[in-house]
Parts: C-alpha cells; structure tokens; sequence
C-alpha cells in the first residue's frame, strides 16, 4: 500500500498570518502491474473547513503539484499562511485550518496535517456572552 | 521530471454530511423512482396529446344526427352514463356511418356531462364530423382538449428530481470514497438547493390544481349554489359506488334524479360538490338510504346550466380535504424560498455612502489597515456589503426594510386567512344549525383560525411599527479590521421624543445552518455584545455619536454557505404603548493588517 506523509519542517503546526509555512512531503508508491507507481502526481493543498453544529463548509486557499512523481521521494513546499480567515472555535463553529497531501487521479491516498492560523499562532476562542458576564 | 505548477486560489466547497454507501444506495432507489415514476407519465401524457392534436389535422365534414341517447349502465361504477349518438357522413365517396362522438368515447361519472352532449347533438340535428384523411371510416363529432399539454412539465419535474437526485446521490458516494477533506466538493450545498427548488416547484405543481380541484372549486360552488332555485325532484335510483384504487376501495354516493327547469326535463346524479371518492361507507350509505326511489327532494338548479343541480348545497366535512393539497402547494412555497435563501450571498445588506458626517468626522479613521481591507477585498469568504466605498464614511441601510417585513407579512396572512375562514364560517354554520357531528370540523378549523389571528396580530404590530422613528447610522467604515475603533453617529428620523430609552449594541454572533431531518435549521450564539450607546436624554435619542473598540483578540466576519459570523448593530428604542424600534445594521469585520495580504 503506498504511503504519504506531509509535515512542517520545523515541526511547527501554529502560525500568524503572513508567515511562511514550509512543508515537507514523502511518499512511497506501490508499483502496479506494468511496473510504474500508482498515482500520476502528487497534490498539496492548503485549505479550510468548519466543523461544529452546522453542514460543513470547506475552502482551498492555495495548492502545488508534482507531476510523475517517483515511487519514493520527498519535496519541500513552500505557502504564505492566508491573513484569514482565522483558526477560531466558538459555541457552534469550530473553523481549522489543514494541508493535504494527495494522489492523483482518484486520490486514493492522503495524507493531512491540521495547522493554526491566527494571530499570534493562537487559535481564537469565542465563548457565548453571557457566559463572559458570568465570569465576570 | 518533477514539474510544479503554482497557484494561490479559493475554492469554495461545501460539504454535506456524511453518509455511507448504504445511504447512496437508498439515495439511488429512491430518486431512481422518482425518473421511472416520471418518465413512464411522460411518455403517457406525451403520447396522449400527440393523439389528440392529431385529430385537429382531420378533415371537418358536414354529419347528420341519426339517433341521440343517454344509457345508464349501473354495473360501472366509474362512468356509468353514456351519450349514444349515431352520425352519418360523407367522405372518400362514400357515405358512412359512426357512433364514435369522442376520441376516447363518451362515458360520464356525471350525467349532466352526457346530458350537455346529447342536447348539442340532437336526433336531426346537422353537426360537424372530423374525419381521418387517412382512414374515412375513423371519425368523432368533438374533438378532445388539448389543455392536457399544459401538464406535460409536471412530470417532467420527477423527472428532473429523480435525475439530479440520483446524480448527486452518486457523487456524493464518490466523494466520501476519498478521504480528502478538501475535495468535498460544493455539489452537495448547490445540490441541495436545487432539489429544494425542483422539490418545491413540484409541490407547488401539485398542490395549486389539486387545492384548485377539490378545495377552491367546490367551496366556489357551495358558495355560488347559496342562489340557486330550488326546485322538486323524483329520486330515480341512488347507490354507494365503489372505487378500486392503490389505496383500497374508495366509496361515492350515486343519488341519480329528475326535474323540471322551465319547462325543460333534466337529469343530475350530483349529490353535492365533492370531487372524486374517500373511505367510509357508512356515512355515504345514510345519505343514500335517505333517499330512496321515488322520494321526492328538493334539488338546487343552476339557472345558467340546468344540467348542474345539487341535493345538498351545504359545507362539508370532506371539503376540509382541500386543505391538505393546500399544505402541499404552502409547502412548495417554503421549500423554493428555502432553496433561494441558500445562495448564500450578502445581497440583503446594502448601505450608501455619505450620510450625517462623510467625510468629516470619521475621516481620520481612513487608510487605518489598509493593507488588511484592500486584501479583503479579493476573500470571498467575506460578506459583500455591495458598498462603493466601504472604507468610507457610509450610511448604513437596515439588514431587513420594515415595508418588505410587513408586506411579507400581510400577503401571507392574507393567503392564510382568505383560505380558513370560509371553511371556518360554512361549518360553524352548520354546527349551529344542528348538523350533528359537525362540531368536529369547527373545532378543527378553530387551530387553523387561531393561527390566522396570530398572524393578523403580527400584521398590526408590524404595521405600527413602520410608523416608529427610522434610525439612520453613520459609520466610519463599514468594513473594518479587528482591533480598530468603530465610531458611529445616529439621526433618529421621525418623532423621536416617542421613544422612551434609546440602546444601540454592536454584536458578534455565530450562524450555523444545518439540516434537521427534512427541515432547515439555524442557530445563532452571541459571542460580543457591548452598548455603544444606552440613554433616555431626549436629545441624545435624536442626535449623537459614539465610539466603540472591536476586540483585537476576537474573531472577524465569514460567510460560507453553511458558516458565518456577523457583526451588527442593533439599534433597540422603547416606545411606552407601541410597538419599540428595532432595527439591525450589518458591518464587516476583516482580519488585522498581514504582510502577506494578497494571501486572502
């Protein structure tokens, strides 16, 4: 079975918007019967989904391709985290932010990795305001 | 060879929920019964026009009436009148002779109908045939409607469900196939809103004939029949007919009479306005027993159409059946509004620059992040305010107009009211008069009339409130960046000295829609509320001006499809005895400056 890996390469999984994320993406293919790996090329995106209460929602901000990538191999990526919008979790929306590694055609594998952006490379929190007067 | 192709973009998805293969599989058979279902009534009506328009390219030939007759065959219980009318006519050189009067023959559940054909083609009479050039022996004397053609969209509608259902019931596994988050692709939200569309113009489709057939048209005879003469009738036969369908055995009651009508004999097995058959047996066997051979009642003519008469005149229960394809067609209704309202957009918020202080007053605030709101510009996850300047001082136009709420409301409880207390009147009419069960109706009609008056109730105050002062905000900017300072100037126009206390409150909430079984369900959880302003000096409440900081640490404005966080300012003004103002302005909270700004 073919194996993807995506990470940052400095481990980093927080960032401000306007910094640079550089990603760093490895795979291992299965070869098929002819002998040639089992995917054409190799997608990375960057992208945004909610989770929480309502139907999800998702938003690709940026995305790179490698075409006729080797059986085995590694890239580096390189993206600039969107100023927005920001990684929040509130009472019903919960918004993150992930990059994806996947085969093409079909992507039939793939690999995410969850990141923040937000100010300060905090996610930002909302709690409902009656309970900021409560705590008050 | 490793190739690279860049690119910065968004593109919007929106995903459904999940749902494994075996709800694909559900999903497939039930829209895929939805296109057999459609496209066999397709062919069916389709091919039924074709035959009737055809007869409208046969040839007209002069015919002369040999006999006109009504038989009565009791053993049908679905058309048990026929008009026998026997033509002769020249055509191809020879003569010939047909008793075909329709394309699909002239057998009636009504025998008014068979009555009114026998009148126009009386024995003697000279009539017209239309004749088949291909075929001179094939003729009839009346060519058949073609308002049937106007139908052929209903099905195709079920069609068009069952295909776009079945299509995105297939996508919707292949999407979940993938374990890309991302590649949940926005068919399932545009989807969704299609089939509500689709769904609710085929309610709507349904509905309105069916609520015209058996709520509208009866009532309009029931009420029409209030001036018809009454005249003495001879009960010829009367019977319980019964009617094999899907559904069961549905029953009818058959009471066939004669009278007179200015000097002129007729024939009506019309008991009343009903349409069509239910379940129940017993009651219509009472009505019929009622009336036995020979008895003789009292029928109720029409002076314009004599061959429509009536027994009974009065409301009954089963015209409360109207009501339900009613529902169908409201249902309809509310399913379109909530497949347009899924656009998503911002198109209900528009404000226009100038106002109170353009230019003036907030003009310091100007060109404060500007990187940040130039960039927004180009994040369609942002709300559009459609504002030339935005980044200006700008005159806020209120989220929802007063006139349109009040419109909105009176068409609906018109619609509403127009269509109970008919219903409600006629059987509370009769319950008074004594007819036994006939309190049941009333009280159910009452749930319906107390609705009606909640709505009228909704209508004044909202008609009163479109006299209340109108609040007009001017804002330094309608978009701004988090952690700026909004400042905010108010002009109440109208007769401010009315209101009592005057708040006005900047809020951020939280909007999710999700789907609930079949419903549609938003919910909204307020995240920032602060008063901007919050007097009773009668002087402030018409004029004044505040300021207020957007948390640097808070969360801006999105609009996704499903998503969305909002600003507004609510603008509350309490009027002793009336009803209070109450208003709401949007603003767009954008993201603090970034360096990489084009990155939005």
């Amino acid at each position: 079975m073919s194996e993807l890996s995506m990470r940052t390469s400095d481990g980093r999984t927080a960032f401000a918007p306007g910094e640079m994320i550089e990603l760093v993406a490895a795979w291992s293919f299965d070869l098929d019967g002819d002998g040639r790996p089992d995917a054409d090329a190799l997608e990375a995106r960057l992208f945004f989904h909610t989770e929480g209460k309502g139907t999800k929602d998702v938003r690709t901000a940026w995305s790179e391709r490698v075409e006729a990538p080797r059986v085995t191999g590694e890239h580096r990526f390189e993206t600039t985290a969107p100023a927005g919008p920001y990684s929040f979790s509130g009472s019903l929306i919960t918004l993150l932010w992930s990059v994806e590694l996947v085969t093409l055609p079909g992507e039939k594998n793939v690999a995410q990795l969850d990141l923040t952006i937000a100010p300060g490379a905090v996610e930002v929190r909302l709690t409902r305001a009656e309970e900021q007067v409560g705590n008050a | 060879m490793v190739d690279l192709r860049r690119g910065f973009r968004f593109e919007g998805s929106d995903g459904g929920g999940g749902s494994g293969t075996g709800g694909r599989g559900c999903g497939v058979a039930f829209f895929g019964v939805f296109l057999v279902m459609g496209l066999v009534f397709t062919v069916a009506l389709t091919w039924a026009v074709v035959r009737n328009a055809m007869v409208y390219t046969w040839d007209a030939t002069p015919a002369t009436i040999v006999s006109s007759e009504l038989i009565t065959r009791f053993d049908d219980d679905d058309a048990p009148f026929e008009a026998v009318v026997e033509y002769e006519y020249d055509a191809g050189g020879a003569r010939h002779r047909s008793r075909r009067v329709m394309l699909d023959g002239a057998t009636f559940d009504d025998v008014g109908k068979a009555q009114e054909l026998l009148a126009r083609y009386g024995e003697g009479k000279a009539a017209r045939a239309y004749v088949n050039p291909r075929s001179p022996d094939e003729s009839v004397l009346a060519r058949p409607a073609l308002w049937m053609g106007l139908f052929i969209f209903l099905p195709l509608i079920f069609v068009a469900v069952g295909a776009g259902g079945m299509v995105a019931s297939l996508r919707r596994g292949k999407g979940l196939a993938r374990s890309s988050v991302s590649s949940e692709k926005a068919e399932g939200a545009q989807n969704s809103r299609k089939v509500m569309l689709v769904m609710g113009l085929a309610f709507l489709a349904l509905g309105l004939p069916m609520s015209w057939l058996f709520g509208v048209r009866p009532v309009m005879g029931v009420l029409a029949a209030k001036s018809w003469p009454a005249v003495t009738a001879t009960v010829i036969d009367g019977t319980v007919r019964s009617h094999d369908s899907d559904d069961g055995t549905t029953y009818s009651v058959d009471i066939l009479y004669e009278f007179e009508y200015q000097g002129e004999r007729y024939l009506s097995n019309r008991y009343d306005f009903s349409s069509g058959s239910s379940s129940g047996y017993s009651g219509k066997a009472a009505i019929v027993g009622a009336h036995p051979k020979g008895a003789k009642v009292t029928a109720y003519v029409n002076p314009s159409r004599p061959t429509q008469a009536v027994l009974s005149r009065g409301m009954s229960w089963w015209l409360l059946l109207g009501l339900i394809p009613l529902a169908f067609a409201l249902a309809g209704v509310a399913l379109m509004i909530g497949g347009l309202r899924q656009r998503g957009g911002a198109g209900e918020r528009r404000g226009s620059r100038g106002g109170l202080f353009a230019g003036s007053l907030f003009s310091r605030r100007r060109g404060l992040a500007a990187s940040a709101r130039a960039a927004a510009t180009t994040a369609d996850w942002l709300p559009d305010l459609k504002l030339e300047d935005p980044d200006g001082p700008v005159t806020l136009k209120p989220a929802s107009s007063r006139g349109a709420k009040f419109a909105g409301l009176l068409v609906f409880s018109l619609i509403w009211n127009g269509f109970t207390w008919p219903f409600f009147i006629m059987t509370l009419r009769e319950a008074l008069a004594g007819a036994g069960f006939a309190w049941v109706p009333v009280v159910f009609l009452s749930i319906f009339i107390v609705v009606g008056l909640v709505l009228l109730g909704a209508v004044v105050h909202q008609g009163l409130a479109m006299f209340n002062p109108r609040p007009m905000l001017t804002v330094s900017q309608a978009r701004l960046p988090v952690g700026s300072v909004l400042d905010v100037a108010w002009d109440m126009v109208g007769r401010s000295g009315r209101i009592e206390r005057l708040r006005i409150v900047l809020e951020g909430r939280e909007e999710a829609r999700y789907r609930r079984g079949t419903d549609t369900v938003i919910d909204h959880a307020t995240f920032f509320e602060d008063d901007l302003a919050s007097t009773d000096d009668p002087l402030q409440i018409a004029h004044g001006s505040g300021s207020i900081t957007i948390p640097p640490d808070t969360m801006h404005s999105i609009e996704l499809t499903n998503n969305k966080v909002q600003w507004r300012l609510l603008v509350k003004g309490e009027i002793p005895r009336w009803p209070d103002v109450d208003d709401e302005f949007q603003i767009v909270v954008v993201p603090a400056a970034a360096d990489a700004g084009e990155s939005i």
